[in-house]
């Protein structure tokens, strides 16, 4: 006679080896995550026992070859980008050029109408009738 | 009634300082019920242990949000239901058995260790648990594993207590009914 719960554990127990493995591995990670300085401490020891190794030393060409690839490429596409606002600017200078023939066109153009229109305001009086005062042996 | 893991001393204090063998008891105590748990809610080996395995790392990064130490073993089947309901909104095949039932008390029997099955009834009772809608066989695996309390299992399920007692009692007198019924 078994409980339901010893019935589903031997149901079950297949999983048990991989169950062990996964406790395991969280521990370890959590381990790993608890203690950043042994990990940091790890790193260089790899490190240290790399370059004693031909074979760690080529990976580590390789990783610095690589960095220096990204690094050239990230000088480059910063370039790029510097460059860019200089166009936008020479751009935005022409517009405005353009902008300013078109408005000093405009302004010659109210100009040159200017005269008419004055014509057509009525003159003042004493404008008109230039001042031209009498001897007094006249009056 | 007490649970289970009320009547064990778990070591989630030591655990809580970061004791590695703590937290290796604990999860040697719970890896087993988490999977069957999981196992029943999703029908799926491979994604049971990855719940299991999510529920542990979880269960490490957050013990501090744990209040009540005696609250431990209810806690993690608490987090292992969500990832089982992440998992369910991931692959869109979330059952539409969740539904609520009348909350109608229920009878209470004999606890987990009562419900002796004999060995020619093995089979039978598998079968049986498998084909009893999900929220049943939810909170029946619930009690048959952990002799969770009401209130724990609607805590983990996030359901009400009176939901929790009326699946309870379908699901025992179902599986009674099928275990006199079933032809062996």
């Amino acid at each position: 006679m078994k409980t339901p719960r010893e019935l589903l554990f031997e149901h079950h127990k297949n999983a048990q080896p991989d169950l062990d493995q996964i406790r395991r591995d969280v521990l370890k990670k959590a381990a790993g995550e608890a203690d950043p300085l042994r990990n940091q401490f790890w790193d260089l020891t790899w490190l240290l026992s790399s370059l004693r190794s031909p074979v760690g030393r080529f990976q580590i060409a390789g990783l610095a070859a690589a960095w220096v690839l990204i690094l050239a490429l990230n000088v480059t596409t910063d370039h790029d980008r510097a460059n860019a606002p200089t166009n936008a600017r020479v751009g935005s200078g022409r517009t405005v050029s353009v902008a300013w023939r078109e408005y000093r066109r405009q302004l010659s153009e109210a100009l040159e109408s200017q005269p008419a229109v004055a014509a057509a305001k009525p003159e003042q009086r004493s404008l008109l009738l230039p001042f031209n005062p009498k001897p007094m042996s006249n009056v | 009634m007490l649970a289970v893991a009320d009547i064990e001393q778990l070591p989630v204090e030591q655990a809580r300082k970061g004791d590695s063998g703590a937290w290796d008891t604990l999860f040697r105590r719970y890896q087993m019920p988490l999977y069957v748990y999981a196992y029943e809610l999703l029908r799926d080996e491979q994604a049971s242990l990855d719940v299991v395995q999510e529920t542990f790392v979880a269960a490490t990064r957050h013990l501090a949000s744990l209040r009540s130490d005696d609250k431990f073993g209810s806690w993690l089947f608490g987090i292992a239901r969500q990832k089982c309901i992440q998992r369910w909104r991931r692959s869109r095949r979330e059952e539409t058995a969740m539904e609520t039932f009348a909350n109608e008390p229920g009878e209470f029997g004999p606890g987990p260790d009562e419900w002796l099955i004999r060995k020619e009834q093995e089979a039978v009772f598998l079968s049986l648990l498998e084909q009893l809608p999900k929220p049943q066989r939810e909170v029946l695996v619930l009690f048959f594993l952990e002799d969770f309390s009401i209130e724990e299992i609607a805590r983990i399920t996030c359901a009400q207590a009176g939901t929790v007692k009326s699946r309870l009692h379908y699901a025992k007198s179902a599986m009674r009914q099928l275990l006199e019924n079933k032809p062996l």
